[in-house]
């Protein structure tokens, strides 16, 4: 019994890691990208929003933060095939450009 | 017929081919037309009026929406007082964008827009905060600065990220160390480059890529404070920097030259910093222990400097017959009038001593000594002693003094009338200060008039000693009378003949009262006198100390703390504090400013080095990009040391950095008790860590707390048919109570299971889960798990199982942040057992998807 739970216990750490590892490598693509299209796709879930651009089939993944810079507004609420998102490479904010509103975010840096 | 059209202001109005007039900011301006034949010109003047303003849209947040300001001319220039205002507009993030002139009315509370004028626009930054553009305007509305700023990360690699290239306009190339230390900035061959040494500070600044055009050189203390400044800039100088055990400068002493054994140029004490609260001003003990105080904004800016000054004026009568400064006659006869007139060499009348003037063997005074009718050495405007006049302000104060003595005789009488003394300081006096523009007659009359209007004369009853005073009289500014008075000598002044020669006999003559200027004093004459005939009276170091307060520098910034402009009381003076004054000094040497860690450059409102606090994404930027209400104390985290001096003057409590949040970064003190600013010019907000805004947050956040409501809370009901292998199907609410996603609205979601064991059931399940990670870090998102991402959820329950079953059910949901989230859940309702035996259970994962959030706007 003992040896089922250890087994099963180094079986969520290695998943953790591994994700980890994932999440790691996800964000340094994010991160170092340079975003200006539009969104094509988007989906979000524990592991971040998941989104692609219509200029760009790469899927790109974050942690967008709900905070006063953005009025508290939840990206994936807001976020539609559609609009507009813009980030410099290596820059701590996302715009996110809806019906000539713009939304700022920073997001989460996974390290 | 062909004309040609010119604007005489361009910065107020444009004219173009056609004649067409455009506003550009209120003023006025000419509009010239001219024929092409012939060149006849006609004019026409207009006048740009501003639109009028009565309010500015206030924030609410602590961001300063608009300042205006009033500071009064500096003394003796010329020019109006510094009135003016700005009105700032920021980006989303608060960044400065847009800083725009107008001009206050006082009374009305209103303003008025000055288009261009003294405008810093056109601000933008890029994600990082780095600016990317800026537009400045002087005082006329013509552009000056148009810099566009180019950075490496733009055209080379991402490591290179945000050290500048070059900014159109201004420098031409940036160069940086490993370090990320701006050590070379190229203008067109004039540039500066910069040498560090190993903590970070410049040791040395030259005007050559070669370093052998050193323009300046820095020596630090074992603390990392500046212990001297070497300058090679003008002429070869160096400023030592004396601290006390903070490190706040107590004196500084100057030394022609540079350091080294072989300079034996005296180390003159210049300045002395006054602290308060804060720093106060300067006192000079080289300037007759004048001081200079501080007026400062919110920033620490010094706006103007209240200069208390000292001035010293005797008139020894001395003279040793050189032409040079140092001959007492030369710098009296600057300032007072009637010395040649009245000196005598006689030791036995002398006050002077040896030590108050260079001459060897000091022997003049003044000898007061007239006759009715009779000229030269003897006639009746010996009546009148040495005289000064001064330019006051009200509130001025005098003091006046003189050392007398005369020769005795059995009475004395006045001999000199109202009128005739009008006359004699008509003499004295025309031309002087507030009389340039009189006449000889008018100045005469001014006099007479102030000596008829005022108790001048009052003691004429009284004939024991003679009728020999100091005097005053005061002026307003169209030269009528303000105030008067005369002091007589004292009875035991006198001496018989033969008591001539006895030493130490000089009385003083004095006002005892300070002389303080009325309100509307302007000017002041003093003088000494003898006014009974035939009298012997010797007046010696007649003194006059004006201690006088004026503005002595006025000053106006731009927002990332250029000078606007500038006036000064003495055009030679140089006040080593201006833009964030109280902490840091402004080196005329390189134009930076020098704060404790590293440089800024005002001009484009970035600094050399970078931040060692690392508060924004760029260590480089100013002030945040909100130089309006930000400061840098020491050129690093503007907010630790407001901090750390919060912790000392409230009880103490651990500095903490924040780790998440929307306020990552920043520095705070574990004592949740009210905060006034400490000098910030916005609000701080202090928390408990990790970005928690408050004590309820911090216990809510807390990890006890968390394990006992866990971060999300979930009601639901599914089934599951599980029997060797199977699937289950359940729907919940779910409650985020942590995060900044929280709500007290609940998201329903829908679980799907695929499991391997024994279960068989249908319950309902009441529970929650944790993320193991920040509180702050959470989000309503972490309720999806979707395999279609790669997420999934790993559970296993067991219970009890006869018919009716209850249980528990665990999961572990790993996350790309490497903080997994888990759960727990009771299991209640029907269920089969494993055969005989009166349990279940099971294992398998499960995805959630989110059906419908209510929190959804």
């Amino acid at each position: 019994m003992i040896g089922i739970g250890l087994v099963i216990l180094s079986f969520l750490a290695y998943q953790s890691v591994r994700a980890k590892r994932k999440g790691k490598k996800q964000f340094e693509v994010f991160y170092a990208s340079n975003l200006n299209s539009e969104i094509s796709s988007i989906t979000v879930s524990v592991g971040g929003v998941y989104f692609r651009l219509s200029n760009d089939s790469t899927q790109y993944v974050f942690f967008p933060r709900t905070s006063d810079v953005n009025g508290n507004t939840i990206f994936e609420h807001i976020a539609e095939r559609g609009d507009l998102l813009v980030k410099k490479s290596y820059a701590d904010t996302l715009k996110l450009v809806k019906e000539d509103k713009v939304y700022l975010y920073t997001f989460q840096k996974i390290e | 017929m062909n004309v040609t059209w010119s604007s005489g202001s361009a910065g107020v109005a444009t004219v173009n081919s056609s004649g067409l007039v455009t506003a550009v900011a209120p003023g006025s301006a000419i509009i010239t037309a001219t024929t092409v034949d012939g060149g006849f010109t006609s004019q026409s003047a207009i006048t740009v009026e501003g639109e009028l303003v009565t309010s500015v849209k206030p924030l609410y947040n602590g961001i300063i929406s608009s300042m205006r300001w009033r500071t009064d001319k500096a003394f003796e220039t010329t020019g109006e007082d510094f009135t003016g205002m700005y009105v700032f507009d920021y980006d989303e993030k608060y960044q400065i964008r847009d800083a725009t002139w107008a001009i206050p009315d006082y009374a009305l509370n209103t303003f008025q827009i000055a288009g261009n004028k003294f405008r810093t626009v056109a601000m933008d930054y890029d994600p990082n905060g780095n600016i990317l553009a800026l537009k400045r305007y002087d005082k006329d509305g013509n552009m000056i600065h148009n810099f566009k700023y180019h950075y490496q990360y733009q055209e080379v690699s991402p490591e290179y990220n945000n050290k500048l290239k070059s900014v159109d306009g201004y420098v031409n190339a940036y160069s940086y160390n490993a370090l990320g230390q701006m050590i070379g900035e190229d203008k067109s061959g004039i540039g500066q480059y910069v040498e560090y040494d190993v903590t970070g500070k410049v040791t040395a600044v030259f005007g050559d890529a070669n370093h052998t055009d050193r323009k300046v050189k820095y020596l630090y203390d074992d603390r990392g404070f500046r212990l001297a400044k070497v300058s090679y800039w003008e002429a070869n100088r160096t400023t030592w920097y004396i601290r006390d055990a903070s490190g706040n400068v107590i004196s500084t002493y100057e030394q022609s030259g540079v350091p080294s054994e072989a300079n034996a140029a005296p180390i003159v004490q210049t300045e002395v910093p006054l602290y308060g609260s804060g720093k106060l001003g300067t006192y000079y003990p080289a300037q007759d222990a004048s001081v200079n105080y501080e007026i400062t904004d919110h920033l620490g800016n010094v706006r103007a400097l209240l200069r208390e000054d000292v001035m010293e004026f005797a008139a020894t009568m001395e003279d040793n017959n050189q032409e040079d400064y140092n001959n007492p006659r030369v710098q009296e006869m600057a300032y007072f009038q009637n010395l040649f007139e009245t000196e005598m060499d006689d030791p036995n009348m002398n006050h002077t001593s040896n030590m108050a003037t260079v001459v060897t063997n000091p022997s003049k005074a003044a000898y007061l000594f007239w006759v009715d009718g009779m000229a030269g050495m003897e006639a009746t405007d010996k009546s009148i002693g040495p005289a000064i006049a001064r330019e006051v302000n009200p509130g001025d104060i005098i003091y006046a003094e003189a050392f007398v003595r005369y020769e005795n005789k059995i009475n004395y009488q006045n001999d000199i009338t109202p009128l005739l003394l009008g006359s004699l300081l008509g003499n004295s006096f025309v031309s002087v200060e507030g009389f340039e523009a009189y006449s000889l007659a008018e100045t005469a009359q001014s006099f007479n008039s102030a000596l008829t209007a005022s108790a001048f004369f009052n003691d004429n009853g009284d004939e024991s000693r003679p009728f020999a005073y100091i005097n005053y009289i005061i002026f307003d500014e169209t030269m009528t009378h303000v105030d008067s008075k005369r002091v007589r000598v004292s009875e035991d002044a006198g001496f018989d003949p033969p008591e001539a020669s006895l030493p130490n006999q000089h009385k003083r003559v004095y006002f005892e009262n300070e002389i303080v200027i009325p309100p509307t004093g302007k000017y002041i004459y003093l003088w000494v006198s003898n006014e009974s005939e035939n009298t012997k009276v010797w007046f010696d170091d007649f003194t006059v100390t004006h201690l006088s307060t004026f503005v002595a520098q006025a000053t106006d910034f731009g927002v990332w703390g250029d000078v606007l402009r500038e006036q000064k009381a003495d055009a030679s003076s140089r006040y080593r504090f201006g833009y964030q004054g109280q902490f840091s000094e402004k080196d005329e040497e390189t134009g930076w400013n020098h704060f404790e860690l590293r440089e800024y450059d005002p001009i484009i409102g970035r600094w050399n080095g970078k931040d060692a606090y690392k508060q924004y994404w760029s260590p480089y930027i100013g002030m945040g990009n909100n130089p309006v209400s930000g400061i840098d104390r020491d050129g690093g985290f503007r907010t630790r040391f407001g901090a750390w001096l919060y912790k000392i003057g409230n009880g103490g409590g651990d500095l903490e950095q924040a780790i998440g949040g929307a306020n990552a970064g920043e520095w705070y003190v574990g004592n949740q008790i009210g905060y006034n600013g400490l000098g910030v010019a916005y609000q701080r907000k202090f928390d408990w860590g990790n970005g928690n805004k408050s004590f309820g947050d911090h216990v809510w956040n807390h990890p006890f707390t968390r394990y006992q409501i866990p971060d999300f809370v979930t009601i639901g009901a599914g089934y599951n048919g599980i029997a060797m292998a199977g699937a289950g199907t359940s729907f919940e609410m779910n409650w985020v109570l942590r995060g900044q996603e929280a709500s007290w609205k609940p998201a329903i979601t829908v679980t799907q299971s695929l499991g391997v064991g024994y279960s068989v059931d249908a319950t309902i399940n009441v529970g929650g889960a944790n993320y193991l990670g920040n509180a702050n870090d959470i989000r309503r998102s972490m309720l999806v798990t979707s395999i279609g991402e790669g997420g999934v959820t790993y559970w296993r329950s067991a219970g009890v199982a006869l018919g009716g079953k209850i249980g528990v059910t665990g999961a572990y949901t790993p996350t790309t942040t490497g903080y997994g989230i888990i759960g727990r859940y009771l299991n209640v309702g029907g269920g089969l057992p494993l055969g005989e035996l009166p349990f279940n259970a099971a294992g398998g994962v499960s995805n959630t998807f989110i059906i419908k959030d209510f929190h959804k706007k």
